[in-house]
């Protein structure tokens, strides 16, 4: 039930700026694990590289050094290694990245932004909104807003679709970017529900939080990162 | 996984009489893509990659960077210097696009292939009406009943949101946007394997590109068409492309996953492209 499904194993990462000839660390040897049904948060000082940690996993930063060995569906690969149609694959189907910033059309429904997971993994359109209304209903989001494209709503209302859109294709890593980051107290509440019942359901999480409560209230494991050293020319 | 449907290797192409010297002499590193020993343009060198099956691949860079080149090398419109493209057709039948001979070039363009122009005159006839536009398509690729034809034609242009109503007027008097779903509905008539976009949104209203993209994307949900979308604007590649390729020069010179490129470029030129963005 708790295998490991991602092992980082002294991930560096920085960045060079080719036309201020700057190099600027972001994170400096990070190693944790995240089990099924577990939560893995991450926490240090700003700068410490949290964010970058999981845009690396995610992919969208290449790592300088280091091994993300997740255990796929079909088999276990590094994520910092592999080629990219199998990074795309495996995004698409068994990992799910809640930033604070829901990302979407501006002209899409809410129901449609938190079906749409499913809809590319190749559920049926009508199967889909199905599943992602069950979701909505889940985080308490009100079904009139349901039709509605979520540009309007509020952090916390805006926040549960964004939650509900990671969970809808029950993926196997769950990466949370300060999920509960500027909720009032009733919407916070609801994403902690929600990811609670994510880790009954044995969904692995990665998770960033603000609050230190937060961390003491649904952390199985705190993996402290340290700041890098200050920028210097590459 | 499956195969790729395009397997692109070193493909190039070299305007000019060519010499020896030109592919060394020119690139990224030289800041030109003239010989100077020769004086041609070396307008594609050493393009490699592959395309997945339903997937959409950005070719992204400034004017003159070769992106529409390596499109017209594949569309078979030129034909390459050096290199090979080898396209699998749904029947499993491969076929080296730098090699092949006419008669196979244009049924794979009148059938497989279907291509959609940032000027709408390349890839529109404006002296026949939007349904003959459809029509012309799937009369090449080999259907011959009337009926069908204009079953077909009804559809498609439904399904690019022209009104049915007007099947039978030219495409002079439709709107820009109107004219660029119409060469949707026209590269997608004989239900085509692989779909080149040049530039297709640039120049139209931000609306009308909103609704364009949309389309382009609920097409590739619905059919699973492979596509090849060139452009020169980050947000096109990032709603649309799973993967990108930077060209400079002729030549890639950088690939990855759309938002590694867009938030982690690792080339000078990609970070600088990224930078001017607005």
């Amino acid at each position: 039930m708790n295998d490991p499904i991602l092992t980082v194993t002294d991930l560096h990462k920085s960045f060079t700026l080719h036309h201020t000839g700057t190099m600027i660390p972001s994170v400096a040897g990070a190693s944790f694990t995240v089990r099924a049904g577990r939560l893995t948060a991450l926490v240090g000082p700003s700068g410490a590289g949290k964010s970058s940690v999981l845009k690396c996993v995610y992919r969208t930063y290449l790592p300088q050094r280091g091994t993300i060995r997740f255990a796929a569906a079909d088999g276990a690969m590094d994520l910092a290694a592999c080629d990219e149609p199998t990074a795309l694959r495996i995004r698409a189907r068994d990992i799910a990245y809640v930033t604070q910033f829901l990302h979407c059309l501006p002209r899409q429904p809410a129901v449609d932004v938190v079906a749409e997971p499913l809809v590319a993994i190749g559920a049926g359109r009508a199967a889909a909104r199905a599943a992602a209304e069950e979701r909505l209903r889940e985080l308490d989001l009100p079904e009139r807003l349901w039709g509605i494209p979520p540009a309007t709503f509020s952090g916390g209302e805006r926040q549960r679709v964004n939650l509900a859109r990671g969970l809808v294709h029950r993926p196997r890593l769950l990466m949370l970017d300060e999920p509960t980051a500027s909720l009032d107290r009733r919407s916070a509440e609801l994403v902690v529900a929600a990811i609670r019942a994510a880790k009954a359901d044995g969904v692995g999480i990665l998770a960033i939080f603000h609050d230190p409560d937060l961390v003491a209230a649904l952390a199985d494991e705190v993996v402290t990162l340290r700041r890098p050293e200050a920028p210097c020319a590459a | 996984m499956s195969d790729p449907v395009l397997r692109v290797r070193d493909l190039t192409r070299i305007h000019g009489p060519g010499c020896p010297r030109c592919r060394e002499l020119t690139g990224d590193h030289h800041g030109t893509n003239i010989c100077p020993v020769c004086g041609s343009v070396v307008a594609v060198s050493g393009v490699s990659f592959d395309l997945w099956p339903g997937e959409i691949l950005g070719l992204m860079g400034e004017s003159g960077s070769g992106k529409s080149s390596v499109v017209k090398l594949l569309h078979l419109d030129d034909r390459p210097t050096a290199g090979s493209a080898v396209f699998r057709d749904r029947d499993g039948a491969l076929h080296d696009l730098a090699t092949v001979d006419e008669a196979v070039a244009r049924r794979l363009r009148d059938g497989r292939f279907g291509m959609v122009h940032q000027n709408p005159h390349l890839g529109l006839n404006y002296r026949v009406s939007a349904g003959g536009n459809i029509a012309e398509r799937l009369l090449c690729s080999g259907e011959r009943r009337f009926a069908a034809i204009r079953e077909r034609a009804l559809a498609l242009l439904t399904r690019t949101e022209i009104p049915a109503g007007r099947i039978d007027d030219q495409p002079g008097r439709f709107s820009g946007g109107m004219q660029q779903r119409l060469q949707i509905a026209r590269a997608l008539a004989p239900q085509p394997e692989l779909l080149f976009l040049d530039e297709v949104t640039t120049g139209l209203d931000l609306s009308v590109q909103a609704r364009i993209l949309d389309l382009i994307l609920e097409i590739q949900r619905e059919l699973g068409v492979a596509m090849i979308v060139v452009t020169h604007d980050l947000g096109v590649v990032r709603l649309l492309a799973g993967r990108t390729l930077v060209l400079r020069h002729g030549r890639v010179v950088e690939s990855g996953l759309t938002d590694q490129i867009l938030e982690d470029p690792q080339h000078a030129y990609t970070q600088q492209l990224v930078m001017s963005a607005l």
